[in-house]
């Protein structure tokens, strides 16, 4: 075993989303509470480390980035299987991101882990005059998908953690879940499920 | 007988003359008988009679004298006779002295007085029968005497009368004769007064006439009247009052010649003064007509592109092209009212004063010309253009006074005039060039000023001073270009999307090709659009700006500019420094990034920059405006070879550093219960990573930077890995553990053959990981000791490193087995790490353990 393991627990996430939507600015707000006004588009597949506290544990987040163009769609989905939770992003002041998120659902539920934890995510909400998707529509379709809902603003610093954590909280309470029946040994685990549960309703 | 009447004769002789006194032009000739007929007396003559009586008496008493001697007597007759007959009385004296001197000294006077007394009886006797003969016409003639006497005395009195007469006709005659004498005097003095009125009018008219000429600006004629007025014409008049006063105002006329011809020149000037704007417009459109020509001569023979503007063949050339800017269509500068001005001034003996006032006139006149300050606001030049064209006209004039006069205008006084315009004008184009932002502005600027200059050159002025400004204003607008470039790079920086740059069609290639100095390995036929170029578009961009700011340094030079070198060196400078800090310095600072493709995409672009800064070195030797020059020495190709290293560094640092952060979640638990047969999930991860990257994100890459970056990412793997079980928290490692690890190098191994048998050269990349591995695994490990077997089997096993993991590894057989290690985590427990990389490799390792 590793003795110089600086974290407990591991969480692989990923972003997914049409080209443009700000999955990158999402993850460098997250990761680096940075923001950068610049057209650099990701290419491939790109990955950013965050370690969190979450109930006293330090949960170490690995967040994979993808390419939205159509041509790395390839490589991209063969993160999907490793991912334990994915944020499905949307743009609210781009229609076409928005109606592609069922093609987005559509590959997860083809290509992920079976019960993997997902969140839609409409970024740009800070550009209220170029709005065209309003959080009705977006909390509707999260209904309709039976996945939670985020409205955030990378550029704005609004939501973006929360909504990381919301999943990451998700995720832990996922995983706790199932490995409590098998190991009864995480006694100390179970304590902590109950907190994650009441933390992941604030939203 | 005869003796008598000569006596008688020489009486009447005697008497005529007595009465002529009382009668004169009335002859008495002829009456010798009745005069002696009056010796008998008459009652009526009674004068007469007396005074013949006394002749009488005298011949009588001569008669009386009584003579002695015969012989004596005889002698004194002939004496005598001789004495009557002498025709005269001094001979008559003469005879008859000396015969009475004889007589006395012989006295013997009685004989002669008795010979003469003979002879006057002898005579008297004579006549007393002459009388007696003679009586009747002496009667008659005394008569007739009397008569006469009476007509006579009648004649006088008429005479008298008439001589009365006469004298009261000759007194109206002196009358007359003294009036007519005193209208002569009169007319005389009419005659001069008109002779000097004549003088006066004509003096008058030549005053006036000096009047009129004036009125009809004939201003010389004037002076010549003038002076012939006070010369000739006054002169001749000088006694009369009016040519006094004529002659005091000629001065005064002259000083009004003088004025009017001073009135005449300051027209002349004001005229010249508003013309030289247009003179200077049809002196540059000339100077430009002449480039022109000059361009087509160059056109039609390349031997004349060796010659300027101004050389002596171009002007030799142009001779044939008769132009007078000074006397065309649209100017006409007549220099006679300065000719007749200096003319006059010259009769007037003033040409030195003149000479000086005009010189102040035209020193005040260039005062008036330039303003105070131009503006080139809204990149308007035609203030200038208005300043210059007012110099030129100003100049232009100045020569051609020169040139037509003679000791007039000195040459020290037009050049001083010349340098201070200029002087001015670079002092009023200085500050206002501050203001000028658009570098075309001042190429508008430079090319007005080239006009001048070149204009100026053709009449003979000194532009040195200009040529030097032209210097000025180049390094200004070298500023402005490298400013306005500077931005322009640092935005296509900024806005870089620093992805390979996507070509939509062939049209669009062909663009990009042209601008840069990019040369695609395909053919242009082969390529299907669209298609994707190595480069991000700030490549093309930059290139653009790049051509676009060396073009516009050369413009710069166009027409006229006479330090081509001042231009090669800036430009090379410029560009250079532009390179260095703009582009390079400006990529350099993105490195920083955390984006691998921008750093990657920087990395080719810095390539792409760099091939760029090559070609640009010959271009700028090729379009070197001087001659000779050397190869051009860009620094900034080095330093974009340096950047492209530390590009590639933080390429290899940010892949390392993703490597690192995977490696973290590498768990491997050194005593585990069984051994795996999968290579730790991690690996997996991190070599699907490294592929996957390498295909897109890498992508673009050279091949030798992707084998560099497998080599370090994975040299750095190695390293990272042993470090691992070396680790002070591992104390003890089983053999599952060693053989996990194996499993690990194995995969690594395998990975490093795939990816050799795509052509990238790893060598040596996991030898000491290997051999450690094998060590641990050896039957003998203690054979590591034994330095023959250890150069043999380990010679890259750290000889340090080597018995540190023998000693945890044996410690384990030699030891009895510690219990198990207490997990460090919930999820971390048993020997597969299923958060290692993810749940599909998780689940993966759970299935084939069991």
């Amino acid at each position: 075993m590793a003795g110089s393991r600086n974290y407990d627990f591991l969480i692989k996430l990923l972003l997914i989303g049409d080209s443009g939507v700000g999955k990158s600015c999402c993850l460098l707000r997250f990761s680096e509470d940075s923001f950068t006004p610049s057209f650099i588009t990701t290419i491939g597949i790109d990955f950013k480390i965050r370690t969190i506290d979450l109930d006293g544990k330090r949960i170490k987040l690995q967040i994979w980035d993808t390419a939205g163009q159509e041509r790395f769609r390839t490589i991209t989905t063969a993160y999907y299987r490793g991912a334990m939770g994915i944020l499905l992003v949307y743009d609210v002041t781009d229609e076409r991101s928005f109606n592609n998120i069922q093609t987005w659902f559509q590959n997860v539920e083809q290509h992920a882990t079976e019960g993997v934890n997902k969140i839609l995510i409409g970024n740009k909400c800070d550009w209220e005059e170029k709005r065209v998707v309003s959080t009705e529509r977006g909390q509707a379709l999260a209904n309709e998908l039976g996945i939670p809902f985020m409205e955030v603003s990378a550029k704005a610093n609004i939501n973006v953690e929360e909504a990381f954590l919301l999943l990451a909280r998700d995720i832990k309470k996922r995983i706790m879940d199932s490995n409590s029946g098998d190991k009864e040994q995480r006694g100390t685990v179970n304590v902590n499920e109950v907190n994650n549960a009441g933390a992941g309703k604030c939203c | 007988m005869q003796q008598d009447l000569r006596n008688f004769s020489f009486q009447q002789e005697r008497d005529k003359r007595r009465r002529r006194s009382l009668f004169p032009g009335v002859s008495v000739s002829g009456n010798t008988r009745t005069i002696r007929r009056a010796r008998t007396p008459s009652p009526k003559s009674t004068g007469t009679r007396s005074r013949g009586y006394s002749v009488f008496r005298y011949s009588l008493k001569g008669n009386m004298v009584s003579l002695d001697d015969p012989l004596e007597d005889a002698h004194l007759v002939q004496v005598i006779r001789q004495c009557m007959l002498s025709s005269t009385d001094t001979e008559y004296f003469d005879l008859l002295i000396p015969a009475i001197k004889d007589a006395c000294v012989q006295q013997r006077e009685d004989g002669l007085m008795m010979a003469l007394e003979r002879f006057a009886e002898d005579k008297e006797g004579e006549i007393e029968q002459m009388c007696n003969e003679n009586h009747q016409p002496f009667v008659q003639s005394v008569e007739q005497v009397l008569r006469v006497r009476e007509e006579s005395m009648t004649l006088t009195s008429e005479i008298l009368k008439l001589n009365q007469t006469i004298q009261r006709s000759t007194e109206s005659l002196a009358a007359k004769k003294k009036a007519l004498v005193d209208s002569r005097g009169t007319r005389q003095n009419i005659d001069e007064a008109m002779q000097a009125l004549h003088s006066s009018l004509e003096v008058l008219a030549a005053a006036n006439r000096v009047h009129e000429l004036l009125y009809e600006k004939k201003h010389y004629t004037a002076l010549r009247t003038l002076d012939e007025l006070h010369n000739i014409h006054l002169k001749e008049v000088m006694h009369f009052e009016v040519a006094k006063i004529i002659q005091a105002s000629v001065p005064g006329m002259k000083t009004m010649i003088k004025e009017a011809v001073m009135t005449d020149l300051n027209h002349w000037l004001y005229q010249v003064r508003e013309t030289s704007k247009l003179l200077g417009q049809v002196a540059f459109d000339q100077t430009e007509l002449r480039r022109e020509r000059q361009k087509e001569r160059a056109e039609k023979s390349q031997y004349f592109e060796l010659f300027k503007l101004n050389s002596a063949v171009e002007l030799v050339l142009d001779e044939r092209e008769e132009f007078d800017v000074l006397n065309n269509e649209n100017v006409m500068i007549d220099f006679t009212p300065l000719h007749e001005c200096i003319h006059i001034h010259e009769a007037l003996e003033l040409r030195d004063d003149f000479r000086i006032e005009y010189s102040d006139v035209r020193r005040q006149q260039k005062e008036l010309l330039l303003p105070v300050s131009v503006s080139f606001r809204e990149d308007d030049i035609s203030g200038l253009a208005q300043v210059l064209e007012e110099i030129a006209g100003f100049a232009i004039i100045e020569r051609a006074t020169m040139r037509r006069t003679q000791n007039f205008r000195a040459a020290s006084d037009v050049e001083e005039l010349w340098i201070s315009m200029c002087t001015k004008t670079i002092n009023i184009i200085t500050p206002a060039m501050r203001d000028i932002t658009n570098p075309d502005t001042i190429l508008k600027i430079k090319a007005i000023l080239a006009l001048f200059i070149q204009t100026m050159d053709t009449w003979n002025y000194n532009v040195d001073i200009l040529d030097a400004f032209l210097l000025k204003l180049f390094e200004r607008y070298s500023d402005i270009l490298k400013k306005q470039f500077s931005k322009d790079f640092v935005e296509i920086v900024q806005n870089d999307d620093y992805m390979p740059m996507a070509i939509s069609d062939a049209e669009e290639y062909a663009k990009v090709i042209n601008v840069s100095w990019f040369k695609d390995d395909r053919s242009p036929d082969e390529i299907e659009y669209p298609t994707v170029l190595p480069f991000s578009q700030m490549y093309p961009l930059c290139c653009i700006d790049l051509r676009s700011f060396l073009n516009k340094y050369y413009y710069f030079s166009r027409e006229y500019f006479h330090h081509p070198h001042t231009i090669d060196e800036a430009l090379r400078v410029s560009l250079d420094e532009m390179l260095k800090s703009q582009v390079c310095q400006s990529l350099n600072e993105r490195l920083s990034s955390k984006y691998l493709g921008q750093i990657v995409q920087i990395l080719i672009n810095l390539e792409h920059f760099e091939i760029a800064c090559s070609e640009l070195q010959v271009l700028l030797r090729d379009v070197s405006a001087s001659a000779h020059t050397g190869p051009v020495q860009l620094e900034a190709l080095q330093m974009f070879r340096n950047e492209k290293k530390t590009a590639e560094k933080r390429i290899f640092e940010l892949v390392n550093s993703k490597l690192d952060d995977l490696l973290e979640s590498a768990e491997y638990d050194w005593m585990p219960e069984t051994a795996e047969n999968q290579a730790s999930p991690y690996l997996l991860a991190m070599t699907r990573f490294l592929t996957d990257i390498m295909d897109t994100t890498l992508n673009g890459l050279p091949t030798d930077i992707k084998g560099l970056v497998y080599f370090d990412a994975l040299s750095h793997l190695a390293l990272e890995i042993l470090k691992l079980p070396l680790s002070d928290h591992v104390k003890m490692i089983n053999k599952n553990a060693v053989i996990n690890l194996d499993q690990d190098v194995s995969y690594l191994e395998e990975f490093v053959k795939t990816l050799e048998n795509e052509g990238v050269n790893l060598p040596g990349l996991f030898d000491e990981l290997r051999e450690t591995v094998n060590l641990l695994k050896s039957e003998n490990p203690e054979e590591f000791y034994d330095i023959s077997i250890r150069m043999r089997h380990y010679t890259n096993v750290n000889p340090l490193n080597g018995p540190v993991l023998l000693e945890k590894y044996i410690s384990l057989h030699l030891k009895p087995p510690p219990p198990p290690l207490k997990p460090c985590s919930l999820l971390s427990e048993g020997k597969s790490n299923p958060i290692g990389d993810s749940l599909e490799e998780y689940d993966q390792v759970r299935c084939n353990s069991y």
